[in-house]
């Protein structure tokens, strides 16, 4: 998904009365599997579009996405840590570290 | 009654324990339920019912609790955007994603390449810091964020115009090929003189366009984000479109053919007075030399090429091709 494809997805999403959350990709160290600026889209049910790196990140994402919907909400700045050792069960080995901003896209 | 979205979790506690929300976790299944407006009053905080099978329910509330009530992010911005983008400008979507002051976190500011900005994050200095940044951000299409003081991270979001390619010729390459181009982020408008090959129904998702090459070609608003692939069903037709594309920036120039028909039209068009340096930068033969043969293989190889020139630049492509051309 482009970034302009977001964007039309967040206000067509908006407009059919769904609440949101946008979560971008803003810092990167270290190997990652999404380069800064990639986003998703999560919204209240669960359903995502886009994608910012697939795994274990991205639950800890759509886990701060509803928190921030259903809670505070406030945006948040999720630390990803891809730095598990090689062979870790279901582990995040990409060996970098990622920021995610998680920001709700509410209808006023 | 408008319909509110609300959000339904297991629920194994009993009367007056506190809603889990805190420790959702996506493992939990969240099921969908639609509750007319009536149902839940005027209520627009969060609040929890019992429903039928023991599930719990959350209404979503349009606005934050009032404790954490504060300006929201307007998606009326993200349709800015848009048409800013559709308009074919660059902007940069400035975020403050971390600060001391933690009211200024979410805040945004778009900044227009011509140093225009429109919102605010309610500081007018840090609004004035954030500008230049975003504007340094903007000349060199770099993203990533920076440190303002007094003690702001800013997440700068530079975007530009979605690549875009034109497919000259609507035959059977152009079909694997409209389809790869759009699954790797490119918006894809197809040409062809031929209306049952130019038919919208061959390639979802695309413009099509049947009408005559040069005429379509000379209202197309091309530019240094197009990237052209000639694939038309004979050479005459390759010439035609080339001469009319060559006349204008482009990132990508790209024609198909052997050789021998590649070279005659290339000689041709610098004849009749196309600009030699143009005709070098075409891309001929197309696409990355992955040993390709069917049409949906050429289509592959052609879109790596497109996507090789939009990632690492021309000059990436024609070293691979180089290498390959050189180790065999």
């Amino acid at each position: 998904m482009t970034d302009r494809e977001v964007f039309e997805k967040v206000v067509e999403l908006r407009n059919a009365g769904v609440a949101t959350c946008l979560a971008t990709v803003v810092g990167a160290g270290g190997s990652t599997p999404r380069e800064v600026g990639a986003k998703m889209i999560v919204c209240a049910d669960g359903t995502t579009y886009g994608s910012v790196g697939g795994g274990c990140g991205e639950s800890q994402v759509k886990s701060a996405a509803l928190r921030v919907l259903l809670v505070t909400g406030r945006p948040e700045l999720v630390e990803v840590d891809l730095t598990d050792d090689l062979g870790t069960r279901g582990g995040d080995v990409c060996g970098g570290r990622m920021w995610i901003f998680v920001e709700p896209m509410h209808r006023e | 009654m408008p319909v509110r979205h609300g959000i339904v979790l297991p629920y194994h506690g009993g009367a007056g324990v506190q809603p889990p929300a805190v420790s959702i976790e996506p493992s939990v299944s969240c099921y969908y339920y639609y509750a007319r407006g009536d149902e839940t009053g005027a209520c627009l905080r969060r609040r929890r019912l019992e429903t039928k099978k023991g599930f719990l329910a959350f209404w979503l509330p349009s606005l934050p609790a009032k404790k954490n009530r504060r300006e929201v992010v307007s998606t009326d911005l993200w349709e800015r955007v848009c048409d800013l983008l559709e308009q074919g400008r660059s902007v940069c979507l400035a975020t403050v994603v971390a600060s001391e002051d933690e009211d200024r976190v979410g805040r945004h500011l778009l900044v227009l390449s011509d140093g225009e900005v429109e919102g605010t994050t309610g500081l007018p200095e840090l609004d004035r810091q954030i500008t230049r940044a975003a504007c340094g951000a903007l000349a060199d299409l770099r993203r990533g964020w920076v440190m303002i003081p007094e003690g702001h991270r800013v997440f700068l979001d530079t975007l530009a115009p979605e690549t875009s390619v034109l497919v000259c010729g609507a035959g059977h390459i152009a079909v694997p090929l409209a389809k790869f181009a759009r699954a790797v982020g490119f918006r894809v408008t197809v040409l062809d003189d031929r209306p049952d090959f130019a038919h919208p129904d061959r390639f979802p998702g695309c413009r099509v366009i049947a009408r005559d090459f040069r005429e379509a070609l000379a209202e197309m608003p091309l530019g240094s984000h197009w990237y052209v692939v000639v694939i038309t069903r004979g050479h005459e037709h390759d010439a035609e479109c080339l001469e009319a594309v060559l006349r204008r920036p482009t990132a990508y120039v790209g024609l198909i053919g052997s050789r021998r028909r590649v070279g005659f039209v290339l000689e041709m068009l610098g004849r009749q007075g196309t600009p030699r340096d143009r005709l070098r930068d075409v891309f001929t033969p197309i696409g990355l030399p992955i040993g390709g043969e069917s049409p949906a293989e050429i289509a592959l190889s052609i879109v790596s090429e497109l996507v090789c020139v939009r990632r690492k630049g021309p000059g990436q492509a024609r070293l691979l091709r180089r290498a390959v051309e050189e180790g065999s």
